[in-house]
Formats: structure tokens, C-alpha cells, sequence
């Protein structure tokens, strides 16, 4: 399945092959933080190699950090009254990618534990692994994503033929790395940009969507200028979302039903105070050409935890009971997470508890 | 030796390499050739100067990360009777590691180091905000990144480096090895890091605090005692620390204060020691817990070790370290039993502070009998001397803060 969006068949072995050649020195060992932030460590490559299997720890702050990397002191995970304990990361062999726009630079992403081997719970990777692990009927969706941001510069560089280098770069980059099924466009005039990403198992569509949203960013950096995922941007029209598509293949979804359990988890398609300004329109699922197809998710949301959410909420067989509204704020929106008991079929309490306590103290740091 | 030059490296009294180039091949060695001033490797000291002179150290052999005509030959001061020299930093390490062999183990370390990048013209950080593990953030800074870890191939093994909890601010590890190559690896580490930043056009400082509104930079030891293969830290029957281990702990824990300054050697490196900073305040211990000054890690016996996370990455690390050993054996010897661990935040913890300046620090230092068992009389009060030169300045000077609140005040 993930040959659909990463072409590596054997990842470690082509990592080996690229470092025997020359081409790469040091890779990143990589995870996603709450927010889809892209966090980790720079090793030698033949660190990694001469032990595939070694942990290595980090502090588990990185899981209760905001955007911006301030801590929040209240979740069950980590905080000053926990001493901050090491959670141990181990590469996924599958994961390991040359980062065609960093030269010399490979990326691997991994399976995160905590010292007593139990699953790091606040690592949105596991939850994402756990949901799908949870229910039979969405164990092996096909999921696609699509990325809408502001990109650097004007739309100048739309015009047939243009010879600016942030979409050659771009798509240069991420091919290079092995995806597939990509593009990359203008939308809403130029004001954003969309990044389409193939199709590909939920796991391996969430792994595309961190690593490319770090790579549109870094791109953006090394041409001097910006890629911003910030969802309402002042003066923007349009938004900045994640859209997340899922093969229903034959399936016909509860829609009404869908849309009141994604309203119970906005708190994870929306994580930050900004993407409720102003409240979206247009974005509840709907189905199209086989597919169901969510832009409730804003672009500063992790990739993990939106695709979980839509799975979770297509994939629940409670009766919906919430409002069918959308939360207008993000406090409004852990509220309905943490009130909402049909949640707890798909996450753990203790991961209910954190998120909500991370919108908690955003909304905090907001006021 | 291959090299057509070496460098012969030795080390001052704040822990910095200086060396003498000579070649190698014609000269044999050439160290017969290089004599230093005592005054230059402690200037501080008040003993009378004199002329010491070095010995390779043919075990302690590392390549120049520049170029292939040139070694690096770490050396040992000895006095001009031949015999070693009580100013020589390696040789007090040496000392120490001896004790550690004489109950039948050897001395395993890993050092870990917090360093600032910042811009020459503006004495500000290289980046700003704070980035912990950050990726993206890092681009800017991939070539010298990947610099550092192309010194694994001059023999200073990087493990990993990461951006690290304040702005500007690198965290960089070094592997678990016999704790003398570890020191020296770690010196030539801080230096070739500096060199490395300044090929990239920036600054690499390990100054305890370098900045009032950013994190500060520490160093953070990671001992384990092995002994037949074993780690003698660890206890198989309850996956934690072994009687030996707990004792060693013991003593690290009473020797915090008293040796404070081997770690913390200037009045600016008291200015890191802040609560909820991630560095330590008080004498505590924990198991996996950032908030204490010794972190007890027990997740399998290859891993297990204490890691005592108080000293400034600015310090002279062989002499912290023989420090630390020498409080660790101390504890062994007395069969120290620590208190108990520190679960959760530290920092509001009932145990023992820190000192919070060099002149407090000061005052226990030069009480310790621990601190003149592991220099020795000279070295001792050569540091005496040091810390209360270093003490008064800090004292006489007038800080930026003050002319900001008081110069315009009528």
C-alpha cells in the first residue's frame, strides 16, 4: 500500500545504497508533534545503519509542546510534576527517505515507546496506529491528502511556463524522495497553494503529509522566503485545510452521522485558536466519486490525528447524538471532545485528557 | 604516526586544548622540544611560575578534521623532573580512574553538551525562538550540522545533535567510552565545534548563559562502572540500581555542593541555575526525572547509568569529572545510602540548594576535603585562587541591567 505514495520497496537498503554512493551524510530521525510539527534528531547515517533496531530517547516534552515549542505544564503525558521522562524512538523501516530537497540529508520516522515499552499514548502516530487497530471495517482505507497553504511570493509564478524555482524545487524535491501522485497548483487566485499527495494506506498518508508540509516549509526557508500553514492569516480569503479523502469502496457513509461525530472531534481537525476565526463554511464531508471527502481540517492540524478523526468518525457505529454545529471556538471544541463518550471507543482517555488539556492552555495563551 | 605534523595538545586549567605544532616525522615525536609557563595552564595559580614540559600520549591520538598532514597528539604536563605535573588536568583524571581500577572497574562516560550559535556582529543567537527538536528550523543550518557529524572520521564520535530548548541553541552527544578518551574527545569537541560555526560564518559559545532571556548551556556527564562485563549499576533482580549504584549515588549527591565549582567554574555559570529552566537547583535525585541534579536512567543493564546534569558546558570536564568519581567511589567506600528518589518536579523539592553564586560555591569548595583529595594541595589552591579572582570581578563589575535601571534614575 505505501508503494502508492513512497516508491522505496526496501527503504533501509536504499538508504544504505545512497550513503555507500555518497549522497547522504546524516539523517534526520523524525516524529510528529501534536500539531504535525516535524521534531527530532540529526545522526550520522551510519549511526543508524550499524544498529537499525537502537531507541534512542527523547524528552517527552516534544509531545506537549504548542507550535511555537512553549510547554504546557497540564497534560497526564508530561510536565514539570512528571520530571519530563525520555520516550524511547525506534526507526520504522518503511519510513526512511533520501530528502531529495536537502542534499545529503535522509529522513526516517519511527515507533515511539515510553521506558516501560508501553506505546508513547500522546504520539499522534500511535493514535492513528491504535484507530486503525481498533476497528475491523477501517483497518486498510486508502486515504489521500491535500494541503492548502500560502506559498512564498505573488502568483506570478503560476503563468504557464514560469521559471521560478519554489514549484520546480518542490516537486524536484519530494519525487526525488520517492512520492508519487503529486501536484501542485494555485488556488483561489494565488492566494494559497494546494499540494495533492497520492494515495496511499492511512499510516503511510499521514507519514506523506508531515514530511511534505516540513519539506514545503524548508524549501520555502533555503529560497529565502515563507510557506505558511497558519489556517486565517489577516486579510486572507479562503483558509488555510487539510483535505482528507477515504476510499468508502462500496460503502455507503451515515453522512448527518459523520458530520455530528467530526463536530465531537474538532478539537483534533482544528487544533489552534486561529482556525476558528471565522468559523468555515462548506467543510462538512460529503461523498464524491467513491470517496468521502473532509476540508473540516485546518492546515496546522497533524495529519495523523485529522486522518484518525475522520476514520474514527466515518468509522463509528454509535449513534450520533452531538450538535450537528461545528464548535465556534477551540475551548468550545474540547469541551464536545471530552464530553462526547463515544470518543473513548477509538481514543484512550488518557490521549482525551491531553488533547484537551493542550486546547486548553492554547486558549489560555490566547487570552 | 602517519601525519607529517602534530599538534601536541594540552589542556588549561578552564579546560582548553592549546598545542604546539611540530613535525612529527623529523622530530620523532617532538614534545622534548615545547615548554610551557605553569602561569599559562593556571593563570590564577599563585604558586611561583615555572616551566613544565609535555609527554604524548600515544593512546590519545585523534585526526585533524581538515587535514590529513596533521594529528592530534593529546599530552599529559609533567614537571621538568619527568615526574607529572600537579597542574596537569588529565593526569588529575588519571589519578582518580586509578581508584575506579583498584575495585576492579572501569569508568564509562558519555558527555553531552548544550552550545549557542550566534552572529559575530550582533551577539545575537543564529536563530530565534525556541525550536526544541525542531526540523524545519534546522535547515539553515544543515551543512554545519552535518560538519559535525563528519568528525565521527577524526575520531569524536557524534551520536546526535539536535536544536535544542533556547534560541540559537544546539544540543550535541557524544558516545559512552572510557571516561579519559571521553574527556579529551569532549574538549576537541568544543573546539572543533567553534571552528566548524565559524567556517559557516556564525559563533558557537558553550557559555553557561550566554543571553538573561534564553536558556543557558550545561554539560551533562553519564557515568556507569562496569566490571566483568558487567554494569555494575545495575540490578538484574529489580530492573534498577544495584547496591553499588545506589552508593555511587550517594556520593554525587554529597559531593554537589562542596565540588560545585570544578562544574560550575564562573560567576556566570550560577546565572543558569534557575527553576523550571531543566537545570538543576538542588542536591536531588530521580529516576528519568529532568527537574533533579543526578537522573538515574535503569532501562536495561547496556543503558543504565547516572547522568549528573549541573555542570556548565563552559567547565574544564576533566576536572568535573574527576570530581564526580571521586564523590561516586567516596560513596562506594561509605556505602552511601541516598535519599529517597525525587518523583515529579524538583524544583519546590525539600532537599539541599545549590549554590546560587561562585562566592557561596566558593566558601563550600574551600572547605572539601573531597575537593583537595581528588586535586591535590597545588592544583587546589591554585583553584582557590582562580574562583575568588573570578568571585571579585563579578563583584566589582557593573552589569548592563544596572545601567539600564539606575543611570537615567534622579
Amino acid at each position: 500500500m505505501r508503494d502508492d505514495v513512497i516508491a522505496n520497496h526496501d527503504s533501509l537498503a536504499t538508504l544504505r545504497r545512497a550513503f555507500d554512493e555518497g549522497a547522504v551524510r546524516t539523517v534526520r530521525i523524525c516524529f510528529g508533534d501534536h500539531y504535525g510539527v516535524l521534531r527530532g534528531r540529526h545522526v550520522a547515517v551510519e549511526r543508524l545503519l550499524e544498529d537499525p533496531d537502537a531507541p534512542y530517547g527523547f524528552c517527552s516534552a516534544a509531545f506537549v509542546w504548542n507550535r511555537r515549542s512553549e510547554i504546557s505544564n497540564a497534560t497526564p503525558f508530561a510536565s514539570f510534576d512528571t520530571g519530563y521522562p525520555d520516550f524511547y524512538w525506534r526507526v520504522d523501516p518503511a519510513t526512511a527517505v533520501v530528502c531529495g530537497w536537502a542534499p545529503g540529508e535522509a529522513l526516517a520516522l519511527g515507533t515511539t515507546s515510553m521506558p516501560d515499552g508501553s506505546p508513547a499514548f500522546a504520539d499522534p502516530r500511535h493514535v492513528l496506529s491504535r484507530v486503525l487497530a481498533a476497528s475491523p471495517s477501517v483497518a486498510e482505507p486508502l486515504v489521500r491528502l491535500a494541503l492548502q497553504f500560502q506559498g512564498p511570493g505573488d502568483d506570478t509564478r503560476w503563468r504557464p511556463g514560469s521559471d521560478d524555482p519554489w514549484p520546480t524545487r518542490v516537486m524536484q524535491g519530494l519525487t526525488t524522495s520517492g512520492y508519487r501522485g503529486l501536484a501542485l497548483q494555485a488556488v483561489c487566485r494565488g492566494a494559497w497553494c494546494r499540494l495533492s499527495l497520492g494515495e496511499a494506506s492511512a499510516l503511510a498518508a499521514g507519514d506523506a503529509g508531515l514530511v511534505a508540509r516540513a519539506a514545503l516549509e524548508e524549501i520555502a526557508l533555503l529560497l529565502g522566503s515563507e510557506a505558511s500553514f497558519v489556517p486565517n492569516p489577516p486579510g486572507a480569503t479562503g483558509a488555510g485545510r487539510l483535505e482528507i479523502a477515504l476510499e468508502l469502496d462500496g460503502a455507503d457513509p451515515d453522512l448527518e452521522g459523520v458530520r455530528r461525530r467530526l463536530a465531537d472531534l474538532c478539537v483534533l481537525l482544528r487544533p489552534t485558536v486561529n482556525a476558528y476565526v471565522p468559523t468555515p463554511e462548506n467543510a462538512w464531508p460529503l461523498v464524491f466519486g467513491g470517496w468521502l471527502r473532509s476540508t473540516l481540517a485546518s492546515s496546522e492540524a497533524n495529519p495523523y490525528l485529522a486522518i484518525a478523526a475522520v476514520l474514527a468518525a466515518f468509522g463509528s457505529r454509535s449513534r450520533a447524538q452531538g450538535d450537528r454545529e461545528m464548535p465556534s471556538t477551540l475551548e468550545e471544541a474540547a469541551g464536545r471532545f471530552a464530553g462526547a463518550g463515544w470518543v473513548h471507543e477509538w481514543f484512550e482517555a488518557l490521549f482525551v485528557d491531553h488533547a484537551v488539556a493542550l486546547a486548553r492552555a492554547e486558549v489560555a495563551r490566547d487570552l | 604516526m602517519s601525519a607529517e605534523f602534530a599538534d601536541l595538545c594540552w589542556i588549561d586549567l578552564a579546560g582548553r586544548p592549546l598545542v604546539a605544532r611540530v613535525n612529527a616525522r623529523r622530530d620523532g615525536g617532538g614534545e622534548r622540544a615545547i615548554e610551557v609557563s605553569s602561569r599559562e595552564v593556571a593563570p590564577g595559580g599563585s604558586e611561583k611560575e615555572r616551566r613544565l614540559l609535555l609527554r604524548a600520549d600515544r593512546d590519545a591520538v585523534f585526526r585533524s578534521p581538515w587535514t590529513d598532514s596533521v594529528e592530534i597528539v593529546m599530552c599529559d604536563l609533567i614537571e621538568v623532573g619527568g615526574e607529572p605535573s600537579p597542574l596537569c588536568s588529565r593526569d588529575v583524571l588519571r589519578r582518580v580512574l586509578a581508584d575506579v581500577e583498584a575495585i576492579g572497574a572501569q569508568a564509562v562516560v558519555a558527555a553531552e553538551f548544550e552550545f549557542s550559535l550566534y552572529h559575530e556582529a550582533t551577539e545575537e543567537p543564529a536563530y530565534r525562538g525556541i525550536e526544541g527538536y525542531g526540523i524545519v528550523p534546522g535547515v539553515e543550518f544543515g551543512s554545519f550540522l552535518r560538519e559535525l557529524h563528519d568528525l565521527r572520521g577524526a575520531g569524536i564520535p557524534v551520536e546526535s545533535c539536535h536544536l535544542e530548548y533556547g534560541a540559537g541553541q544546539f544540543e550535541i552527544n557524544l558516545r559512552h567510552t572510557g571516561a579519559g578518551r571521553a574527556m579529551d574527545e569532549a574538549v576537541l569537541l568544543r573546539t572543533t565545534v567553534a571552528e566548524v560555526a565559524k567556517r559557516h560564518d556564525l559563533r558557537a559559545t558553550f557559555m553557561a548563559k550566554p543571553w538573561t532571556e534564553h536558556a543557558g548551556n550545561g554539560m551533562h556527564l553519564h557515568h556507569s562502572l562496569w566490571g566483568g562485563g558487567r554494569n555494575l549499576f545495575f540490578d538484574e533482580a529489580s530492573a534498577g540500581l544495584s547496591p553499588a549504584g545506589r552508593a555511587y549515588l550517594g556520593g554525587l549527591l554529597r559531593g554537589l555542593r562542596e565540588l560545585s565549582p570544578l562544574g560550575s567554574p564562573t560567576s556566570n555559570s550560577y546565572r543558569r541555575r534557575e527553576a523550571r529552566s531543566f537545570c538543576p537547583v538542588n542536591a536531588s535525585w530521580g529516576v528519568d526525572n529532568r527537574t533533579v541534579a543526578v537522573r538515574a536512567l535503569t532501562v536495561s543493564e547496556s543503558a543504565t547509568r547516572l547522568e549528573q546534569r549541573d555542570a556548565a558546558a563552559d567547565c574544564n570536564p576533566y576536572l568535573a569529572l574527576a570530581g564526580q568519581l571521586t564523590a561516586g567511589l567516596e560513596g562506594m567506600r561509605g556505602e552511601d545510602e541516598p535519599p529517597p528518589p525525587i518523583e515529579g518536579n524538583a524544583y519546590g523539592a525539600d532537599v539541599p540548594p545549590l549554590p546560587r553564586t561562585l562566592e557561596s560555591a566558593l566558601a563550600a569548595f574551600a572547605n572539601s576535603d573531597l575537593a583537595l583529595r581528588t586535586l591535590g594541595p597545588e592544583l587546589f589552591g591554585a583553584l582557590i585562587v582562580t574562583f575568588e579572582r573570578e568571585a571579585e570581578r563579578s563583584l566589582t563589575s557593573v552589569g548592563e541591567w544596572e545601567r539600564r535601571a539606575y543611570l537615567t534614575r534622579v
